[in-house]
């Protein structure tokens, strides 16, 4: 008879610095990575956890013909892993159902491929934006009801020949149309968070870049940031940041990050930070 | 985060002071837990004292209306302050609960008939 086996040691420290490191690595894999190139357009975002893994997400992705660009940026509530798992199913819903060629709406409904074609490519931006938040509310919200999670998220479909877009804001932090003159403005919800409850409906609202002029999409991590005093960095630090720094969209990207570091100083994150830019250069 | 419980009648207040985040919200959701596994599904939050709420605890909010309304109560909200008031609006949670002025209001809106 062999002695009796000692009792497998509790998960070492080194194990799950390891399994956290393959998380972020895979999660890494649910942003883009590389934002497309656009004629007309500049893209540029930022997104910084305050852990090891994000509930924040963003994409930019254009769809068929590239005549129309689709930009996203979304906040899965709560942090850490529940949070990350979220993010990963919020991103892949919106993507999949907002791009049938790139993503799985096609091969998903099978043998019924030409027409729900037919049907995608002659619908307008605007019906594009409410399609993607209806089915991913939907889907959230009947299918995984009982976590009772939820995503804000904003959604635009951008025109980079004519600056034009639609765009949807799911419960998110308003965005902004930072103006050449320094103006902002600022792009209120259209409709509540996706996954709240099934059969949600959202409205969506229009605007247009001019040369010079950004659209700025951002998570509530971003202006609710504390200084070591326990301030907010807020909307106003915000903005003068961002007309401080409007030569480009990498600039702008920079320019606030630099603003929120300078800011924020030695402090924890309390949340995660993600900022997506898009910049008419006309 | 502090809560205490207050019964007037088939009503259960729940008054929570501090901030409601990433950390209170866990302990904030066992408090209602524990009432509606009691049988108690007519709830109020009394957020008189909440400075703050973040996502965690709108996730909260959002789990105990839908356990209350399923056994046939509600959750409603009292007392909210500009900051939270703001946050429920843009994220849409004031199309789905109630939120009164203060919580005597919440309280006697269960009497209410509709």
């Amino acid at each position: 008879m062999s002695a009796p086996q000692p009792p497998r040691p509790a998960r070492t420290v080194e194990s799950l610095t390891r399994e956290m490191d393959v998380a972020r690595h895979i999660q890494r894999d649910f942003l883009p990575e590389a934002l497309p190139l656009v004629m007309g357009v500049q893209l540029d975002a930022a997104l910084r956890p305050a852990r090891d893994v994000s509930g924040d997400f963003y994409d930019a992705f254009g769809l068929e013909h590239g005549s129309t660009i689709v930009l996203v940026v979304g906040d899965v509530c709560d942090k850490g892993f529940g949070a990350a798992l979220f993010m990963a199913l919020f991103r892949s819903l919106i993507r999949a159902s907002a791009d049938p060629i790139g993503g799985g709406a096609i091969q998903m409904i099978g043998g019924r491929r030409t027409l729900v074609r037919q049907a995608l490519e002659s619908a307008t931006p605007a019906d594009l934006l409410t399609r993607v938040a209806g089915f991913t509310n939907d889907y959230i919200a009947r299918l995984h009801g009982r976590t009772n999670m939820f995503a804000t998220v904003f959604l635009a479909a951008l025109t980079p020949q004519t600056g034009q877009f639609d765009y949807l804001n799911a419960g998110h932090e308003p965005a902004i149309v930072m103006g050449r003159d320094g103006t902002a403005l600022e792009l209120m919800p259209t409709g509540p968070a996706l996954g709240l409850f099934p059969g949600a409906t959202f409205r969506t609202g229009e605007g247009t870049l001019g040369p010079g002029e950004a659209l700025v999409a951002f998570t509530d991590g971003l202006v609710e940031a504390r200084s070591p005093a326990g301030e907010a960095f807020g909307n106003e630090r915000l903005q003068s940041a961002l007309r401080a720094h409007n030569s480009s969209a990498a600039d702008l990207v920079r320019g606030v990050i630099a603003a929120l570091q300078g800011f924020t100083g030695q402090a924890e994150p309390h949340d995660d930070v993600t900022l997506l830019v898009a910049r008419s250069v006309g | 985060m502090e809560t205490s419980v207050e019964q007037l009648g088939v009503v259960f207040t729940v008054h929570i002071a501090g901030s409601v985040d990433g950390l209170t919200a866990e302990p904030l959701q066992q408090v209602f837990t524990r009432e509606l596994e009691a049988g108690h599904n007519q709830l109020v939050a009394d957020f008189s004292a909440v400075d703050y709420t973040s996502s965690a605890g709108l996730r909260v909010l959002l789990g105990t209306v839908k356990r209350a309304r399923s056994g046939g109560g509600d959750l409603r909200l009292a007392g909210t302050n500009p900051d939270v008031r703001k946050v429920l609006d843009l994220s849409g949670f004031t199309g789905i609960l109630k939120v009164f002025e203060t919580v005597d209001d919440a309280v006697t809106s269960f009497g209410r008939p509709g």
